[in-house]
């Protein structure tokens, strides 16, 4: 049977534990708060004052015009002016600039002669991510450009027709704006409970195993679920209190909605700490010394959290096998939750996959380590 | 001399009697990247794509077939009705929506503007975005041509339609894969993580296990005890990184510079690590601290190293932190040895800047180590 009173020592003596190293408790709470105010301020989907080199071998009032669009863009500023192909490319193999815009000898005779120009752009392919905004926005800005060049000659034609045949509405759902903020605050949630949780909770009994007192836990009648309840409960309300406050602090800093059902959010953020804590739980009776379970926790934890929390990348891109891999993470079960909750306020039936996946994931990694402490392998 | 080398010896026995922890770092250093080479990737490709085609003919399919012989679109499924496509969207099982309404053939071929929708799951603003600039992109091409066929359908012969084509060239990487990038990366956090950790945990043990009174007793001065501590995760970041360059050539990453260079990188990159580790082990008084601090140190140097988010992304606050951390110079000159092929001529400025900080955190850590030890 188990005993309530059995089950509130070791909470107490837990408790204790934690308050008495003031330092990390509070290093341990504002972790996840440092870790919010990082991902939400340091990523930014919009690309600003890209520094550009450009080889005008026009040299024609066309060819200034185009440049001039560029550097009148937030995007762009030109900061080099290039006097030949290979200074272009020798520019962008020493890391001088991310991209040259090199506009041939014939551009403006083609464009007074109303055939189609042809400008190349040189892209830094070595640095992906800078790459693809650059593309984009020089794409975009190309489009709008060349649209301009196309009325022109059509009214000089005197031809009247549509420019736009085919108009192509883009609507953007649960974030009207495009706001990415919201796609990786959702995502810091996630990326905060389980990278930094389980090694946590790891190191708690780690520590009693390095200083021997685990014996004591072994001679006393204290069953091994007990002994797990107890020693699980401080770290499971402590952390699911810090997280309460993370998502409401969070929601109201960075403006999001909450659109979803707040209770629901609340379950799923208890059953996301439960099952972490677990985890660091579990980790820890796998070790013998605390620097192991801090490898295991970062190795199993944290590096998965990056990759497989769908809070930087989305998980849907990685290949199927690997995906089964990502369900033995509970953070993506909690992003989807979450960012279903707070941004598209569906159901919970349209996410009753994940709500499931993250229920029994807590039964059975709870289970696991009741198991192992049990047969006192600890 | 000979005192440095018993330290220094010392600490090896240390790692050689934690087997695991080693074993944990290796892994660290090749199966850790192979996973991230194969699950993390920031392409917004493939995109699972909902389609409503509400007009069932052969314009209609024509648009259709366009958006999906892309890269960009895979077909997800084909919706019945609005509500389907709420659905799919609801539980992310497409990330973006085509839809085509019943009047589409009628009004092109009146001449009228014919509309078309794309929705994208705005909750992940990065691809929905780049999403609607390739939808955009195809539709532009499309009008282009159907502009030329009007014209030469009112008898107006044009051979083209003027305007701009931009010829895009990415060098040093022509098929533009992340992966490159992210693997490069990878090998870059495996150094930082394990060379803050390593040295942090190693200099606070001693504190924790109050052997450390035993070392203040004997004529060790506190750098060559943290000489020692650097030494030992020095080399066997260096060893184990070997390991993972087998690892970049099975991803086939291309390495147009000379290894040496490269190692010569690893080398002054773990010395700045280590320095980092030294501080925090020197400031923290048990091993929870010092794992805490030693986490929390590597979180700026992954966001804020311009993979994540392009450097020039970045506010001007966050890009000069972003420039007082060792990872990002490292990061530049790791990249460009392997896919730029650069050497020391160009590299030079990245390589005193990591020197410099290496020796700057780690004589601040013998400073404040000094400090303790004359209490």
């Amino acid at each position: 049977m188990a005993s309530m009173k059995r089950i509130t020592t070791v909470m107490k003596a837990e408790f204790r534990h934690i308050i008495r190293d003031p330092i990390s408790l509070i290093l341990a709470l504002f972790m996840p708060m440092f870790l919010l105010f990082l991902s939400g301020y340091s990523i930014c989907f919009e690309l600003k004052n890209m520094p550009v080199a450009v080889f005008d071998m026009d040299q024609s009032r066309e060819s200034r015009n185009y440049i001039k669009v560029i550097d009148n863009t937030p995007f762009f500023h030109i900061k080099h002016y290039l006097t030949s192909y290979e200074q272009a490319k020798n520019s962008l193999s020493r890391g001088e600039t991310k991209c040259a815009v090199i506009i041939p000898a014939d551009f403006s005779r083609r464009i007074k002669k109303d055939i189609p120009a042809n400008i190349q752009i040189l892209v830094d392919g070595s640095e992906f991510t800078s790459a693809q905004y650059i593309i984009n926005y020089l794409s975009a800005i190309n489009a709008l450009h060349s649209e301009e060049i196309v009325a022109s000659f059509l009214k000089k034609r005197g031809i009247v027709t549509d420019l736009e045949p085919i108009v192509l509405t883009t609507r953007f759902w649960y974030n009207q704006s495009l706001r990415g903020l919201t796609f990786i605050i959702t995502g810091a949630f996630s990326l905060s409970i389980m990278g930094i949780v389980p090694m946590l909770s790891a190191l708690a009994i780690v520590r009693e195993k390095e200083s021997g007192s685990i014996q004591q836990i072994f001679v006393s009648p204290i069953h091994s679920y007990e002994y797990i309840i107890g020693k699980m409960a401080p770290y499971v309300i402590l952390l699911t209190l810090d997280f309460y406050f993370l998502v409401v602090f969070g929601l109201w800093w960075f403006e999001l909605p909450l659109r979803g059902s707040t209770f629901i959010l609340a379950l799923a953020t208890f059953l996301m700490t439960f099952a972490t804590v677990a985890i660091g739980f579990f980790i820890s009776t796998l070790t013998r010394s605390q620097l192991t379970a801090l490898l295991i926790g970062i190795i199993f934890t944290l590096m998965p959290a990056f990759i497989f929390a769908d809070a930087i990348a989305p998980v849907a891109n990685s290949p199927t096998g690997w995906q089964f891999y990502s369900c033995l993470f509970p953070a993506r079960f909690y992003t989807g939750i979450c960012r279903a909750q707070i941004l598209k306020g569906s159901g919970i039936l349209s996410y009753w996959e994940d709500a499931l996946a993250l229920v029994i994931y807590c039964i059975v990694i709870f289970g696991l380590s009741a198991w192992r402490v049990k047969n006192k392998q600890i | 001399m000979d005192r440095i080398w018993g330290l220094i010896k010392k600490e090896y026995i240390h790692f050689y009697r934690d087997p695991v922890a080693m074993s944990l770092i290796l892994y660290f250093y090749t199966a850790c990247i192979i996973l991230c080479g194969y699950c993390f990737f920031f392409d917004a490709k493939h995109m699972s794509t909902v389609v409503y085609d509400m007009n069932r003919t052969a314009a209609s399919r024509d648009v259709i077939e366009k958006f999906l012989s892309t890269e960009y679109f895979d077909l997800d499924s084909y919706a019945a009705s609005m509500a389907d496509v709420k659905s799919r969207l609801d539980s992310s099982k497409a990330s973006v929506a085509l839809i085509i309404p019943p009047e589409f053939t009628r009004d092109l071929a009146r001449g009228k503007p014919a509309y078309i929708q794309f929705i994208g799951d705005g909750s992940d603003a990065n691809q929905a975005g780049q999403g609607g600039g390739f939808a955009k992109r195809i539709i532009g091409e499309l009008n282009r041509d159907i502009i030329m066929n009007r014209l030469n359908n009112r008898g107006i012969t044009v051979s083209h339609i003027p305007g701009i084509d931009l010829k895009i060239r990415a060098l040093f990487n022509q098929e533009l894969k992340s992966l490159y990038y992210i693997v490069i990366f990878h090998v870059a956090t495996a150094g930082l993580i394990s060379g803050i950790i390593l040295c942090s945990t190693a200099v606070v043990r001693e504190k924790e296990r109050g052997t450390i009174d035993q070392i203040l007793v004997t004529p060790t001065r506190s750098w060559e005890l943290l000489i020692a501590k650097t030494v030992a995760p020095l080399t066997i970041g260096l060893i184990s990184s070997v390991f993972s360059f087998l690892v970049v050539f099975w991803f086939n990453v291309p390495m147009r510079g000379n290894p040496l260079t490269f190692f010569i990188f690893m080398a002054f990159f773990l010395v700045s690590s280590a320095g980092i580790g030294i501080m925090i082990g020197s400031v923290c008084n048990n091993m929870l601290q010092a794992i805490l601090l030693s986490v929390a140190s590597t979180f700026p140097s992954l966001f804020l190293s311009g993979v994540i988010t392009p450097f020039e992304n970045l506010s001007p606050f966050l890009q000069k932190v972003s420039l007082c951390l060792p990872f990002t110079h490292f990061m530049v000159a790791a990249n460009a040895i392997f896919q730029k092929g650069n050497g020391f001529d160009v590299l030079w400025p990245q390589a005193l800047i990591l020197i410099g900080m290496g020796a700057g955190f780690l004589s601040i850590g013998c400073f404040l180590t000094w400090r303790q030890w004359k209490q």
